[in-house]
């Protein structure tokens, strides 16, 4: 491979200019023969001599400069073109082509932009609430129709997603809640102490556990978890067309996958709710032995005194609410994606962010609610 | 064709293998400069793997592979990048970035490797989209936007953009309808003569072959059964090339 490199030659007085150009008239030397031509070919004189014939290696880059200059220097009154087989044969090819130039991306000023989106943010909202509404209707009306013909539920499929999102996710969630459960009752054994009431940390371990931590611990490692999951699955089925493949076979994708996974989810984030429940309470206790010498009977005997009729119930409730919350949004967002990769991403993305946010504003309703009832 | 049979492409003894599964047991295949090299062969018989094995996305289990001369294993990052640099490669949907519109999608390389002046950069794009055929509007759509036949033209101009001297194709003319077809075969030859590029394309289309190729190989058995001119090939004797070749899609070959 000729390595010269390529360049350009310009020898002019006042009545005829001489342009030589000789090498590698390619890509890589390209930027400098662009800034020479910009800079010392500006008005050609009435005679213009252009000769190319020297050039050793020429590529499209390098030809389109040579064409911007013959176009240059076509106008003048007497003009000369030397050029030699390899320029001619790659001016032919270009010739052929007559480029327009292309729009690129608009730019936007940045404030005008952020404030657009933040109205354009609040109306998808708005519409996104309006979906909600209308894709919980139809989840419903799927489930109403199981009373009708009960054989049609996909026990088999509800059953995997059981497996895939309950029992699957049984070890994270016990950890978590029995390492919350250590915390809870450290920080409250040693605020506690200081009032010398350290006896009534199970009281706040039971009612904190129990009422909050339990449910919203478990919701939100299955909203990381399973909500992801949904969305990405049926994002990447949806890509895949085998959403539209169901639609056509005459399956219904209602049935098939989201049904499934929202009875599944109920079903699965209570008990995992449980299991949370069991555990944490079970860390607070072993942390309270070991800290405070308080005896497996004696935190027994403490905790069923701290514990309301409700107060379990109160945390168990939500459960369901929250699996659904969770199942719904993930499976909407999935069913959302289009086309690309980054849909793809996006809308799992929303699937964990909309369904955690939305586990916290119910919580905060909840609480509302059961303050009102004054349980 | 410039046949000073220089090889640009050398690939010896070609051991592919995925877990169990042994793709390729001694390919053995040369591509001349200034060809065009059609590989052909029955679905799974490895054709993608070749090539992808070739442009260094699939790492071989033995064997050699040297893209100009220099063997594609032993280079250095640097050095690896230069002989990048010199090859374009077409994936079979375009492969264009989602999130970027088709004139930046070909301005990438441009701008990653050189540095040059921003209204260059514009027209050499701009004269590129002209190039694969395509309406200067789609300079700034997103490929999301675009059917699977302008994708590709996209793809292609994006291989296109550093002017490499070697061109890899996986099935460049699939999912076109018939004349899309014939104008990307067209002009893919133009492209090869004008630009003395050097073609290896993967491909199923029998039109493609009979008007593109300067020479065939022919994948099976897990090794090249047979390469040659399409003439010298078709007269191969072996049961799947003939049927490939006599087979009732292959009336334009007209043998």
């Amino acid at each position: 491979m000729n390595d010269a490199k390529g360049w350009l030659e310009i020898e002019r007085d006042t009545s005829i200019a001489r342009l030589t150009a000789g090498g590698n008239w390619t890509i890589e030397y390209i930027g400098d023969l662009y800034k020479k031509i910009n800079t010392s070919v500006i008005a050609l004189p009435d005679t213009t001599v252009l000769d190319f014939s020297k050039i050793e290696k020429i590529d499209t880059a390098g030809a389109h400069l040579v064409r911007k200059l013959h176009k240059q220097a076509k106008s003048r009154k007497t003009f000369e073109f030397f050029t030699n087989k390899r320029v001619d044969a790659i001016l032919t090819t270009l010739n052929r082509y007559q480029p327009e130039p292309c729009t690129s991306r608009p730019q936007v000023n940045f404030l005008y932009e952020k404030i657009a989106a933040m109205g354009r943010g609040t109306l998808w909202a708005i519409e996104l609430t309006a979906c909600f509404v209308v894709f919980i209707g139809n989840i419903t009306s799927s489930l109403a129709s199981y009373v009708l013909r009960p054989a049609r539920f996909r026990a088999g499929l509800t059953a995997a997603q059981i497996e895939l999102n309950g029992l699957n996710g049984i070890p994270i969630v016990v950890l978590i809640a029995f390492l919350i459960g250590i915390v809870v009752a450290y920080q409250g054994a040693w605020q506690l102490g200081k009032l010398g009431a350290d006896f009534y940390t199970v009281d706040l371990l039971a009612v904190t556990i129990l009422r909050e931590l339990g449910i919203l611990l478990s919701a939100i490692v299955v909203a990381g978890r399973s909500g992801s999951t949904y969305a990405a699955e049926i994002g990447s089925m949806k890509i895949s067309q085998e959403v539209d493949a169901m639609h056509t076979i005459g399956l219904n994708p209602m049935e098939i996958l989201v049904v499934p996974r929202f009875v599944g989810l109920i079903i699965a984030l209570p008990i995992l709710t449980l299991l949370a429940n069991i555990f944490g309470i079970l860390g607070g206790g072993i942390l309270l032995w070991s800290l405070l010498e308080l005896s497996p009977a004696l935190f027994i005997g403490r905790l069923l005194e701290a514990v309301g009729p409700w107060t379990f119930w109160v945390g168990m409730i939500k459960a369901p609410v929250f699996a659904a919350i969770i199942a719904v949004i993930g499976c909407y967002e999935g069913l959302q994606v289009t086309g690309s990769a980054e849909s793809l991403g996006k809308h799992t993305t929303r699937a964990v962010v909309e369904s955690i946010f939305l586990i916290i504003v119910f919580d905060a309703l909840f609480s509302i609610f059961f303050g009102i009832i004054g349980i | 064709m410039a046949n000073d049979s220089k090889n640009i492409v050398n690939v010896e003894d070609l051991v592919i293998q995925f877990g169990e599964t042994v793709v390729h047991d001694g390919v053995n295949l040369n591509v001349h400069s200034g060809e065009i090299v059609a590989i052909v062969g029955a679905s799974g018989t490895g054709k993608s793997v070749l090539l992808q094995a070739i442009i260094g996305l699939i790492q071989p289990k033995s064997g050699k592979i040297e893209l100009f001369d220099r063997e594609m294993n032993s280079l250095s990052a640097k050095e690896s990048l230069e002989i990048r640099k010199r090859f374009g490669v077409l994936f079979q949907d375009g492969a264009l970035f989602g999130s970027l519109t088709v004139s930046e999608n070909i301005q990438l390389p441009l701008l990653e490797y050189y540095n040059l002046p921003k209204k260059l950069i514009k027209e050499l794009t701009d004269f590129k989209i002209a190039m694969v055929g395509l309406e200067h509007t789609v300079g700034g759509k997103f490929p999301s936007e675009l059917s699977g036949g302008m994708r590709k033209r996209a793809g292609l101009a994006r291989a296109l953009a550093l002017d490499p001297e070697l061109l890899f194709l996986d099935e460049p003319t699939a999912g076109l309808d018939p004349i899309g077809a014939a104008a990307f075969d067209e002009l893919i030859q133009e492209l090869q003569s004008n630009l003395q590029l050097t073609v290896f394309m993967v491909t199923h289309d029998l039109d493609t072959i009979h008007t593109v190729s300067d020479r065939v190989a022919v994948l099976g058995e897990k090794k090249l059964l047979t390469i040659g001119s399409l003439a010298e090939v078709s007269a191969f004797d072996h049961q799947w090339v003939r049927e490939y070749f006599h087979g009732p899609r292959s009336r334009s070959l007209q043998l």
